[in-house]
């Protein structure tokens, strides 16, 4: 399930760590931005057709990411590799933040696709507020130590006071200009 | 019985006919504002632009006191999420979804809080 820049740089990175990778787009062309040796597979459909989901192997899967550029569409195909299928790891990207709430009360964490590439990510914290609680870098943890910065393909966690949600989007939207 | 629908298609606009004719007290909500500008006189519907898959429109279009929500946007996504929104958010008794490709229908069940009905797609 793709959005460009985030999801070509994840599929490739999860290559190269050694990872079984399958894509699922609804336009056949998408399969053009993947990089010409791509060894996974690619599958034209619905993110939350049976059919598309089993042949892309949902069932023997170990992670979902949803991250096209539907909200909805995103909730629901997580949802159900999350109730359905019991993937272990559901992750769904959500712009709206109304629904990344829903999302979050169905117990899947959702993503932001802003570049933090080379910032330190303790500069995000705020007192009371904000924190970042965790970076997850090639499949391992980390604490955000002072001094820390981010790199390409990192999962940064944020831990954020329902008052400061806002907050946080409009920082991520407007400072780092995505 | 209040009832609100989500989608101002045929479909929708069919059962908020029907229903208000039935002296039920019916509100559509519908994305598009031309299409609203167009449904303006139906009589006795109360007519709301917006997104009703943001729950604060949901709520300001009166879902809390809601008997019956209908979702019936083309799109099975929406009406997913219009569901659940209005059987886990606001509580609302009967929730109803259109099914919109058949590949999907296996989707709509209790657990996104409603039953449903498949109606297909007229050629266009």
């Amino acid at each position: 399930m793709t959005r460009r820049s985030l999801v070509a740089n994840l599929a490739a990175q999860l290559v190269t760590e050694g990872h079984d990778v399958r894509l699922i787009d609804r336009r056949p062309k998408a399969r053009q931005m993947l990089s010409p040796g791509f060894p996974g597979a690619f599958h034209v459909g619905n993110g939350f057709s049976r059919a598309v989901l089993e042949a892309a192997g949902i069932v023997h899967a170990d992670a979902f990411v949803a991250v096209t550029s539907g909200d909805n569409g995103n909730i629901v195909s997580a949802r159900t590799a999350k109730d359905t299928y019991r993937v272990p790891i559901v992750l769904a990207s959500i712009q709206d933040p109304h629904r990344a709430d829903v999302c979050r009360e169905l117990g899947i964490p959702t993503i932001s696709s802003v570049r933090l590439t080379g910032r330190q990510v303790t500069e995000f914290d705020v007192d009371g507020e904000i924190r970042v609680v965790e970076i997850t870098r090639a499949g391992r943890s980390l604490l955000p130590a002072h001094g820390v910065l981010a790199e390409s393909g990192d999962l940064v966690t944020f831990s954020v006071t329902a008052t400061a949600l806002g907050r946080l989007g409009g920082f991520l939207d407007k400072e780092l200009g995505t | 019985m209040k009832v609100l629908i989500a989608g101002a298609g045929r479909l929708g606009t069919q059962i908020a006919q029907v229903l208000s004719a039935a002296r039920n007290d019916v509100t559509l909500v519908e994305y598009d504002d031309d299409r609203v500008a167009e449904l303006d006189s139906l009589p006795h519907v109360r007519l709301v632009a917006g997104d009703a898959c943001d729950r604060d429109l949901l709520e300001h279009a009166g879902a809390l006191a809601c008997d019956l929500v209908l979702a019936t946007t083309g799109r099975d996504e929406d009406n997913l999420v219009i569901s659940l929104l209005a059987k886990r958010r606001f509580g609302v008794g009967w929730v109803a979804a259109r099914v919109n490709e058949a590949e999907n229908a296996w989707l709509f069940d209790q657990r996104w809080g409603g039953w449903t009905w498949p109606y297909p797609r007229r050629p266009r």
